[in-house]
C-alpha cells in the first residue's frame, strides 16, 4: 500500500510538472515524424514496424531524462533522508518510485496507440505484431527506466544521472554490433545482451519467452542496485 | 576543464579520496579499453589483455588506498556493509544468469501473426533435426534495392528471420550470412550467383549446394534447399504420357491441358519430376516414389496395364486423375483396385461454383481424411465423375485399408449433360467420392499373397484431372489438395504448412487527401495535446 501511494505522489508529481510535458512533447514529436515518414514512403504497409523502432531510440535518452529527479533531486533537496526516516522500507520507496515513473511511460505509450488507430482507420495491420511490439515497448521502456532510476540513486547531480544512464543504456543498445568481430561463446553473449537484438523478435510479432526472461532480469537487476544504492546511505 | 577540476568535481560526487577517484577512473577506462581491444582486433589481442589487466591492477590500487585511508569504526562498518552487498549481488547475478540460460534453452514462443509466418512447419524442424552434414547458407541481397522497395525490405526481413530460426533449431549444423552482390561481387562470382535475391545452401560434407530464389514463399524454397544441400535424396515423381495426358510442359496459365503449374509445385515440394512412357519403357523405374496419370484420354494397352499392376504390387503408389471422357480401359484398370469411376457428369445443386451446378464446389465440411486435407480452403472440380466403390470393403481380400478424401452434398446426381439442371430417370444420385486412396496388397482379382512377399501398393484415384490443370491448379485450395495427396502417396508429410505462408504485405493504400489528413493528425494530435495540457500544468503550478 506504502508502495503505490509513493508511485501515486510520483505520478501526481510528474504530471504536474511542466518539466515532464516537455519530455513527453519530444517523444510524440519524434514518433509521430518518424510514423509519418514510415507512411510517406513509396508503397507504405499498414503496420507499427517502423515507428516502434524509433521509440526504442528515443528512450535511451528519454528515459533518464524522465528518472534523472527521482533520488536525484530529493538528495540535492535533502528530502532523502527525511523519506528515508519515514516508516518505509527501502524496496517501498525505489519500488514506489518505479512504479510511478513507470505509470506515465504506460500513457506516453499509450498516446502513441492513436497512430495505430491511424493505421486501422485506414488500413487492415495484424494485430498480432501490433499487440507484440506493444509489449516489447513496455518491457524494454520498463528496463531503460530502471537503468535510469538507478543512475539517479547514485549522485545528487541529475544532468550526472542522466549521463550516466544514457552510457549504459547505449552500451546495452550495442553490444551485439560487436558480436560479429568475436566468435563462440563472447558472440552469444554479446549477441543476447542487447536490448535491441531482444526486441526485434517481438517487433515483428514473436514473443519468446527468454526475451521477456531478459528484460524482466535487467529490471529486476537494476531495481536491486537500486535498493541497494539507496540503502548505502544509511550506512554514514 | 583541467584534470583536476575533474577529479575534485569527481571526489565531491562520489564521496571518495582523490587519488582513489584517479586510480577507478584510469582503471576502468584500462580495462574497457583493453577488453575491447583484445576482443574485436586479433592483432593486438596480448596489447589489449595486457591493458586490461593494468586496469584491473588501477582498480585494485584505488580499492586499497580507499580501505587504508578509511579504519574508522564508520569506514569499518561500511566495509562490511559492502562487502554484504558485493556477495548478495553475486547471488543475484547467479540467478539471474540461470534463469536467462535455462529460458534460452527452452523453446518456448508465440508466433502472433495471423498466417504465423515465423512458425516453421514440421517438416522443416524435422529436416533440421536429422541434419548430418553442417549447412552454409550465403544469402544474397542487394542493399540498395531495399531501399527503394519495401516488398525487397520485407523479404530480407522474412529470409532473415528464417535463417535465425533454422540456425537456433540446429546450432553449430546450420549457419549464414548476409551478402551484398553490389560490394561483394567477386564472392557473388566465385559462388556462381547471378540471381538476386536468393539464398545459396552450400554444405561442405555431403559436397551439394543448391541456389533458393528468395520468392514469394521463402520457407518452402528453403527447405527444398536444405534437402539437397545437407545430400538427402530427392524422391522421384514420374508423369505418364502416351494417352492424351496434362502435358508437363505446356505452362500457359489458363491451359486446362496444361500440367506445368503443377509440376512446378512438385519441384518446389522437394520432388523430382520425369516424364514416363510405358510404351517405350517396360516397367515403372525403380525409384519411382509415386507415378502420376493425369487425365488420360486414349486407351491403356495390356502391356501398360500389367507394368503398373505390377508397379502397384511392388509397393508404389499411383496416382490416377480419370476425367468423365476417359477411355474405359482406365476404368477397368482401377476397378481392379476397388475403385469405380462412373460415367457422366457429377451435377451438384447443394454445393457449386456460382452459376455452374457442373462444377461442383467442395467445402471444408465435405473432407474426410484430416491429415490430408484439415489446413485446406475449399476446392473445385470442373467436369466430376462421380467416383465410389466397386463393392463393400469387407469384401476385397487384398484391400488393407482406405481412405474416402471428400465427397459431393446428397442431392448431387450423375448425368451425361454437364449442363443438365435435374437428374433424369436413369441418372445416378449421390453423394458421390471426390477421390479416395486405397492401399492393397494386390488387385481383386487375385487372391492375397503370402505375408513374407506382401507389398502395400497405394492407388489414389480422382473423377477428375482438370481441377489440377494449369488453369484451376491455383484456384482455392486444389493446388494444396493434389499435392498433399501426392506427399501421401510418396510416404511424406502432407507439406500444406510449408506451402500455406506466402510473404505477408498488408498495404496501406491512401488517397491523396487522405495521406494529407493522416499527415496532419499524425503531425499535430499528440503534440499539440501534449502542449495543452503542459499550459494548464504550468498555469496550475503558478
Amino acid at each position: 500500500m506504502k508502495t503505490f501511494l509513493i508511485a501515486r505522489r510520483e505520478a501526481l508529481a510528474y504530471l504536474t510538472s511542466p518539466g515532464a510535458y516537455d519530455i513527453v512533447f519530444v517523444f510524440t514529436a519524434i514518433t509521430g515524424y518518424l510514423f509519418i515518414d514510415g507512411i510517406s514512403r513509396p508503397f507504405p504497409e499498414a503496420t507499427v514496424n517502423r515507428y516502434v523502432g524509433s521509440i526504442t531510440f528515443s528512450m535511451v535518452f528519454l528515459a533518464p531524462a524522465l528518472t534523472m529527479r527521482l533520488f536525484a533531486e530529493e538528495r540535492r533537496l535533502g528530502t532523502l533522508d527525511l523519506l528515508l526516516s519515514s516508516p518505509v522500507s527501502d524496496w517501498q520507496v525505489v519500488l514506489g518510485k518505479y512504479l510511478g515513473v513507470l505509470s506515465l511511460y504506460a500513457l506516453m505509450l499509450l498516446a502513441t496507440v492513436f497512430y495505430a488507430a491511424l493505421l486501422y482507420w485506414f488500413g487492415t495491420p495484424d494485430s498480432g505484431p501490433v499487440a507484440s511490439a506493444y509489449l516489447g515497448l513496455f518491457l524494454y521502456g520498463a528496463a531503460a527506466l530502471a537503468v535510469g532510476l538507478w543512475t539517479s540513486s547514485l549522485t545528487a547531480n541529475q544532468t550526472v544521472a542522466a549521463i550516466l544512464g544514457v552510457g549504459i543504456l547505449v552500451l546495452l543498445s550495442i553490444t551485439q554490433l560487436a558480436a560479429p568481430a568475436t566468435g563462440g561463446w563472447v558472440a552469444t553473449v554479446l549477441e543476447e545482451a542487447s536490448l535491441v537484438t531482444r526486441f526485434s523478435d517481438m517487433r515483428q510479432g514473436v514473443v519468446d519467452i527468454s526475451d521477456v526472461v531478459y528484460y524482466l532480469s535487467v529490471i529486476t537487476l537494476f531495481l536491486f542496485l537500486s535498493v541497494r544504492s539507496v540503502e548505502s546511505k544509511r550506512w554514514v | 576543464m583541467t584534470p583536476r577540476n575533474l577529479i575534485r568535481t569527481l571526489t565531491r560526487l562520489f564521496d571518495t579520496a582523490p587519488f582513489a577517484v584517479a586510480a577507478a577512473g584510469v582503471g576502468l577506462v584500462a580495462l574497457v579499453t583493453g577488453a575491447v581491444t583484445s576482443v574485436l582486433i586479433p592483432a593486438l589481442e596480448s596489447t589489449g589483455t595486457w591493458l586490461a589487466l593494468a586496469g584491473v591492477g588501477s582498480l585494485l590500487l584505488s580499492l586499497l588506498d580507499t580501505l587504508r585511508r578509511s579504519n574508522s569504526p564508520t569506514a569499518r562498518r561500511r566495509r562490511r556493509y559492502g562487502l554484504n552487498v558485493a556477495l548478495m549481488l553475486a547471488t543475484f547475478l547467479a540467478i539471474l544468469g540461470v534463469a536467462n540460460f535455462l529460458s534460452l534453452r527452452t523453446d518456448v514462443r508465440f508466433d502472433t501473426t495471423f498466417s504465423q509466418r515465423f512458425t516453421l512447419a514440421e517438416q522443416t524442424r524435422t529436416v533440421l533435426d536429422d541434419l548430418d552434414h553442417k549447412v552454409e547458407a550465403t544469402a544474397f541481397f542487394v542493399e540498395r534495392f531495399e531501399d527503394v522497395d519495401p516488398l525487397q525490405s520485407a523479404l530480407r526481413d522474412r529470409t532473415e528471420s528464417l535463417l535465425s530460426e533454422f540456425e537456433r533449431i540446429a546450432p553449430g549444423r546450420f549457419a549464414y550470412r548476409f551478402v551484398d552482390p553490389e560490394t561483394d561481387p567477386v564472392l557473388a562470382s566465385e559462388k556462381g550467383v547471378d540471381r538476386y535475391p536468393g539464398v545459396l545452401f552450400e554444405s561442405t560434407g555431403a559436397g551439394a549446394r543448391y541456389f533458393a530464389p528468395a520468392a514469394s514463399n521463402v520457407e518452402q524454397a528453403f527447405l527444398t534447399g536444405l534437402l539437397v544441400a545437407s545430400g538427402s535424396d530427392q524422391k522421384t515423381v514420374y508423369v505418364l504420357t502416351g494417352h492424351g495426358e496434362l502435358a508437363v510442359d505446356d505452362a500457359g496459365v489458363t491451359s486446362n491441358r496444361g500440367f506445368a503449374l503443377a509440376v512446378e509445385g512438385l519441384r518446389n515440394d522437394s520432388y523430382q519430376v520425369a516424364p514416363l512412357n510405358l510404351q517405350a519403357e517396360e516397367a515403372v523405374p525403380e525409384d519411382a516414389a509415386v507415378l502420376l496419370i493425369p487425365s488420360p484420354m486414349t486407351a491403356l494397352t495390356e502391356g501398360e496395364q500389367q507394368a503398373l499392376s505390377s508397379y502397384l504390387k511392388r509397393g508404389g503408389g499411383v496416382l490416377a486423375l480419370l476425367e468423365p471422357e476417359a477411355d474405359d480401359s482406365w476404368r477397368a484398370w482401377v476397378l481392379e483396385g476397388g475403385v469405380s469411376v462412373g460415367d457422366g457428369y457429377v451435377i451438384d445443386s447443394g454445393s457449386h461454383v456460382a452459376g455452374t451446378p457442373g462444377i461442383p464446389l467442395i467445402t471444408p465440411s465435405q473432407y474426410a481424411a484430416p491429415y490430408i486435407t484439415s489446413q485446406l480452403d475449399s476446392t473445385l472440380f470442373p467436369g466430376l465423375a462421380p467416383v465410389g466403390l466397386f463393392t463393400d470393403p469387407q469384401l476385397m481380400p487384398t484391400l488393407v485399408d482406405l481412405d474416402f478424401l471428400a465427397a459431393t452434398t446428397p442431392v448431387s446426381f450423375a448425368s451425361a449433360q454437364i449442363s443438365a439442371t435435374a437428374p433424369g430417370n436413369d441418372d445416378l444420385t449421390g453423394p458421390f467420392l471426390v477421390g479416395v486412396i486405397m492401399r492393397m496388397v494386390g488387385p481383386l482379382t487375385e487372391p492375397p499373397p503370402d505375408a513374407a512377399d506382401a507389398n502395400v501398393g497405394t492407388l489414389g484415384v480422382f473423377g477428375d484431372g482438370e481441377f489440377a490443370s494449369n488453369r484451376f491448379f491455383p484456384a482455392l485450395s486444389n493446388g494444396d489438395l493434389f499435392l498433399n495427396v501426392v506427399n501421401e502417396l510418396a510416404g511424406d508429410v502432407p507439406l500444406v504448412q510449408v506451402r500455406a505462408k506466402p510473404l505477408e504485405f498488408r498495404a496501406l493504400v491512401l488517397t491523396g487527401e487522405q495521406l494529407t489528413l493522416v499527415r496532419l493528425l499524425g503531425w499535430l494530435v499528440l503534440p499539440v495535446l501534449t502542449l495543452v495540457l503542459a499550459a494548464v500544468a504550468w498555469g496550475r503550478t503558478r
